[in-house]
Order: structure tokens, then C-alpha cells, then sequence
């Protein structure tokens, strides 16, 4: 299975974004399936690279391409940062006027909403999320899941 | 990302081409943060060209709209490709920035 990994940088994005959207676009996913493919996992690669590791020591971030009979694209991200949940972050509110939004929360919100499945675990000193993606959802059936 | 920003007295319009992501979002905060250290109060989005975005774009237009309104500016932005619209839509960010169909229509709106 396609393994790629990179130091957890912003200057890393870009290659494993192009890696993500090859394995999307491998697997004949439509244009539309890709763009969510990559708004997740782009979304799920930043929290990492801002959050997972300090600034200066920016330690391994690695993306684990798997499938499934149900989800014909799977995408592990993998980090040995600090232990964190990311949805465990509550939804943003979508209602708030301009001044009361908040531009937190958004990330995990979209990744959500992107994904037909996700899940967190961690294993000894590694932070795992898992995205899984069947590539045929509509955008007029994402809902928050369960 | 390509960035063409053109002036009037008191309108500007920022076209963006290409990916707005955690990358390419840095570059635009910097060439809006130049821009409100002018007087200049409205503008608009040209999103004709833009082909993604992600949260760390959405997160520069936030700033832009709240900083727009704290001037009593007009912010717009127009042409957004379905893939761009899908994000502001189920983000909520539609209703926070008014969106219209062609760049006169926004301009129209916003002048």
C-alpha cells in the first residue's frame, strides 16, 4: 500500500497533497470526489504540521493509503506529536453574523463534511485519523457523522 | 495562486487564480493587510479563476469581512466556480460575504 511521508512543514504540503490527489484520481474518483479528497485531507495535514509538533522540531508526518470492499480510497494520517483528538472539537456555529464568527474550528468541520467516514485512535506515541471515502457521496447528503 | 488586485478610488478588486490553501492563503492576508492600510473602503472578490479553497482561505475572507465591516465598507465577490461555492455554502460563509454571478453585478453593489 502507497506510504508517503514528509517532515511535518508547511513545505511539505504541496507533494503530499499531489501524492493524495494521484491516489484520488487512481482509484477514478470524479473531479468533484478528488476535490473533497483533498479539501479533507489538506484540512487533517495542517492540524498536524500547526499543532502536532513545537515549531522548531517539526518531527514525521506520514499518510497511509489503504481500501476497503466500502471505501475504495482510505487515508491514514500519521503523527508522533502530542495525543489529540481533533473531533473532539465541537462544530463551529454556522449562524454567527460576521463580527461573532469565529475563524477557529472550520478545519475539522470540513473534514467532517468531506469524509463518509472518519476516525481518531492512538497507538503508543501515534496520533492515527483515519478518512475514509467511498467516492460516489453527493454533497446534498453530507451530514455531521455520528 | 495569482493575485491581480485593481484599484479605483474607492473600490478594489482582488482576482484570484488557482488554489487558495494553507500554502498560497499567507500571500493574500499580506496583500489585504496592504490594502486596508489604505483608505480605500470596498471590495470585491473576483473568484472567477479560483479553483480551491480550503479553511485557511476561508479564514483570510473572515478577516477581510470583519475588517470591511469595522470601516463600513462593502465586500462582495463574484463567479464562484461549484467546487468554491459548495465550501462557502456548507460552511455558512455564503451568508457572511453576498455573492453574485458576474463581476458588474458585484461591482454594481458594492460601488
Amino acid at each position: 500500500m502507497p506510504l508517503k511521508h514528509l517532515p511535518a512543514r508547511l513545505e511539505s504540503l504541496p507533494e503530499l497533497m499531489d501524492f493524495i490527489s494521484d491516489q484520488a484520481v487512481q482509484k477514478g474518483f470524479s473531479a468533484e470526489a478528488v476535490y473533497h479528497v483533498c479539501l479533507a485531507a489538506e484540512e487533517a495535514l495542517v492540524n498536524v504540521i500547526n499543532h502536532a509538533y513545537p515549531k522548531a522540531s517539526p518531527g514525521d508526518l506520514a499518510v497511509q493509503v489503504a481500501s476497503s470492499d466500502a471505501f475504495p480510497l482510505i487515508l491514514e494520517i500519521r503523527d508522533q506529536g502530542a495525543a489529540f483528538n481533533p473531533l473532539s472539537l465541537p462544530d463551529p456555529d454556522l449562524d454567527a453574523d460576521v463580527s461573532r464568527r469565529k475563524v477557529g474550528g472550520m478545519g475539522v468541520f470540513l473534514i467532517r463534511r468531506m469524509t463518509d467516514e472518519v476516525r481518531y485512535r492512538r497507538e503508543r506515541d501515534t496520533n492515527f485519523l483515519t478518512l475514509a471515502f467511498s467516492g460516489t457521496r453527493r454533497p446534498e447528503t453530507f451530514g455531521t457523522p455520528a | 495562486m495569482d493575485i491581480v488586485v485593481t484599484r479605483e478610488e474607492t473600490l478594489s478588486v482582488f482576482a484570484l487564480r488557482g488554489r487558495l490553501d494553507a500554502v498560497s492563503a499567507p500571500e493574500l492576508e499580506e496583500r489585504l493587510n496592504a490594502w486596508f492600510n489604505e483608505p480605500a473602503a470596498n471590495l470585491v472578490f473576483d473568484l472567477s479563476g479560483l479553483d480551491y479553497i480550503s479553511s485557511a482561505g476561508l479564514r483570510v475572507f473572515l478577516t477581510a469581512a470583519k475588517k470591511i465591516k469595522s470601516r463600513n465598507g462593502k465586500l462582495g465577490m463574484s463567479q464562484l466556480k461549484p467546487n468554491v461555492q459548495e465550501v462557502f455554502t456548507i460552511s455558512g460563509f455564503i451568508a457572511l460575504i453576498p455573492a453574485f454571478e458576474s463581476l458588474e453585478a458585484a461591482l454594481e453593489a458594492v460601488r
